[in-house]
């Protein structure tokens, strides 16, 4: 169990994390989510006693890190992909690890084995590729067999099949009754692999609840459509309790001239329905359901430490992102 | 092979994952011994150290043939620069400056060795993982030495020992007088006294590592304590009277400490003159420079290790 217990760090006057506290508890994947800069990786490294925090404390298993008996059976942690020096082979980098710890040499290969690099254990980690880097990573992590997982954004650079791994490995230790806390800042990676959430934006918990809760509290859908009789539309649904009519920007794909709609409150029967009685034309008539990652930005759209400039031409404010579901 | 094939699918069958009794709590733990380990490994993994260390030990032998050449040659030249038909007699002394004249020039590969086992840790992030793997700061800073202590005695005293049969090899034939009484334990101090100023100057650059932790600063500061700050300070105590009192600054640091150290007190000899080249009214004898070249290290270290267990692995 990884417990941070309102923990702060301030770097240079800024805070970076600001009394965080949560738990990542055992058996479960806790997911700890946020932008770039937003106290992921200070949290996560303040756990391992890599930061000194400047407030509050964090505990595994009860203890603080910088104390364990045996810290790489407590946590296995992948806080980069390019963690072995790049003039050192893969397998002495582990071994050097092991020892520290008196991991017999035998779990040394087999750590090796079970992250697919056997073929290049002999190669000098400078020349491995971002993926090879993060598997040698992981492979350190798994080398004490420990009972807790930190992993910092361990699919960065992973193939499908690598993320894909990533993901089974993290429910099979959480299966074993062991924490993982796995930090992303993709919200669709982290709900299919979490159990629990924890969202971060410039070094505050914006949120913490179940990949479940998360879910069903923002899974709303809403109905678009396209149709030159834009007035008429909006007519309609004036008069209908219940309902209400949002325009939106025409996408490129839309025919010229077309006006764009997302109705909310009503299904895609009573809508279609309505439209034929009335006698409105329809290019378009779709449910969109929003998305968790649109949902997860919306949270932390106001907390986002690093913002790019928008594209020309580009227009993100509809809240429902993901198209094309039940279109009839 | 197939046998391998076979045992190579069976772990990878899942068995990895589940790793059984040898990996119980009970076998599993830190401890230094075996971080010194792990340091060793880490040594002996990387090209550099092999150049380094390499460097160290031919250094040694071949400046002291260059400068029992000299000696020899000088010895065989009359005062009016002919060759001597029997060249003079050798003093003991001047032998075994030799075999020491070119220690604290090689130390400086040692000193990198050092300063890179420590500062390449943070320039590749590897420190994380280490770190991680040992928490304990101050430990890990001592298993580092440990293990780079080790390597850098083991390559200085064989150094010292191919430059005793250098020196004997280029001064062959030549007669050599006996050491004085006074100098009898010379010989010791200068193959004993070798490598364990390599491994002090090695601690020192260790505690440059972590004061620095850049490579590029680290290695600039050391080779300004080693050789840049001395000869700033020997010009500069040539401007006049009121800057003699440099000269005592430029005996106190390493490098004249070194020379006055493994010097063993035989500079009576004709060498003198190149190995202090500094002369002050602070002349501290060997095992004065030994005790003041251990604090050096002492310090440099302490600051060190301080700075490492505070500040924050980013």
């Amino acid at each position: 169990m990884i417990e941070i217990e309102h923990l702060s760090k301030r770097f240079n006057g800024k805070m970076a994390v600001d009394d965080v506290t949560f738990t990542a508890a055992d058996g479960r994947v806790t997911g700890f989510l946020g932008p770039n800069g937003a106290g992921k990786s200070t949290t996560m490294r303040a756990a391992l006693g890599l930061i000194k925090p400047s407030g509050g404390r964090a505990l595994i298993d009860g203890q603080p890190f910088t104390s364990m008996r045996a810290p790489m059976s407590q946590v296995g942690a992948v806080l980069d992909a390019k963690s072995a020096h790049k003039g050192r082979s893969a397998y002495a980098h582990l071994l050097s690890l092991a020892l520290s710890n008196a991991i017999p040499k035998s779990r040394v290969d087999e750590v090796i084995d079970i992250t697919g690099i056997a073929n290049v254990k002999k190669r000098r980690a400078g020349a491995f590729s971002l993926g090879m880097g993060q598997r040698l990573s992981i492979a350190a992590a798994l080398l004490g067999d420990p009972h807790n997982l930190v992993l910092d954004e361990p699919i960065n650079g992973l193939d499908p099949e690598g993320v894909r791994w990533v993901r089974e490995l993290c429910r099979y230790y959480a299966s074993q009754g062991r924490a993982v806390l796995l930090s992303s800042h993709l919200m669709s990676e982290v709900a299919l692999t979490a159990d629990d959430l924890v969202i971060i934006g410039q070094g505050r918990v914006l949120e913490k609840t179940s990949v479940n809760a998360f879910i069903q509290e923002h899974s709303s859908s809403a109905i678009r459509v396209a149709t030159p009789d834009g007035e008429l539309l909006q007519r309609l649904f004036s008069s209908m309790q219940g309902t209400r009519v949002e325009p939106i920007a025409p996408t490129s794909v839309d025919p010229q001239g077309v006006h764009v709609f997302h109705i909310w409150g009503a299904t895609l029967e009573t809508v279609a329905r309505s439209f034929a009685q009335s006698n409105i034309a329809i290019y378009e008539l779709a449910t969109e359901h929003s998305s968790l990652e649109q949902a997860y930005m919306e949270l932390t759209h106001a907390h986002v430490e690093y913002a790019a400039q928008e594209l020309p031409g580009q227009q993100v404010a509809t809240p429902v992102a993901a198209r094309g579901e039940d279109v009839r | 092979m197939s046998s391998t094939n076979s045992a190579q699918t069976q772990r990878s069958q899942g068995h990895g994952y589940n790793t059984g009794r040898r990996m119980s709590s009970r076998r599993i733990h830190l401890s230094f011994p075996g971080s010194v380990h792990a340091e060793i490994v880490k040594v002996l993994s990387l090209r550099s150290s092999y150049i380094l260390l390499v460097i160290n030990t031919v250094l040694i032998p071949l400046g002291t043939a260059l400068a029992a050449w000299s000696i020899k040659t000088l010895n065989s030249m009359g005062e009016d620069g002919k060759t001597l038909s029997r060249p003079r007699a050798l003093d003991a002394a001047d032998l075994w400056m030799s075999v020491g004249a070119f220690v604290s020039t090689a130390v400086l590969a040692v000193g990198i060795l050092a300063i890179l086992s420590l500062t390449s840790e943070f320039a590749n992030s590897s420190i994380q993982a280490s770190l991680t793997a040992n928490p304990r700061r101050a430990m890990f800073m001592g298993a580092k030495t440990v293990a780079v202590s080790a390597f850098t005695a083991a390559s200085t005293l064989i150094g010292m020992l191919l430059a005793w049969g250098t020196a004997h090899m280029v001064l062959a034939g030549t007669t050599i007088t006996p050491l004085s009484d006074a100098h009898r334990f010379a010989p010791w101090v200068v193959i004993i006294g070798a490598p364990i100023a390599s491994v002090l100057i090695a601690i020192m650059a260790i505690g440059i590592g972590g004061i620095c932790r850049s490579t590029v600063g680290a290695v600039f500061a050391f080779i300004g304590v080693m050789m840049i700050v001395p000869q700033l300070l020997s010009v500069a105590a040539l401007f006049g009277n009121g800057f003699r009192w440099l000269n005592v600054v430029t005996a106190v640091l390493p490098n004249s400490l070194m020379d006055g150290f493994l010097g063993a007190d035989l500079n009576t000899g004709m060498l003198a003159s190149t190995t202090s080249a500094t002369s002050s009214s602070f002349d501290p004898n060997w095992w004065q420079s030994a005790l003041l070249l251990a604090l050096w290290s002492l310090v440099v270290y302490l600051i060190g290790t301080v700075l490492v267990k505070r500040r924050d692995i980013a």
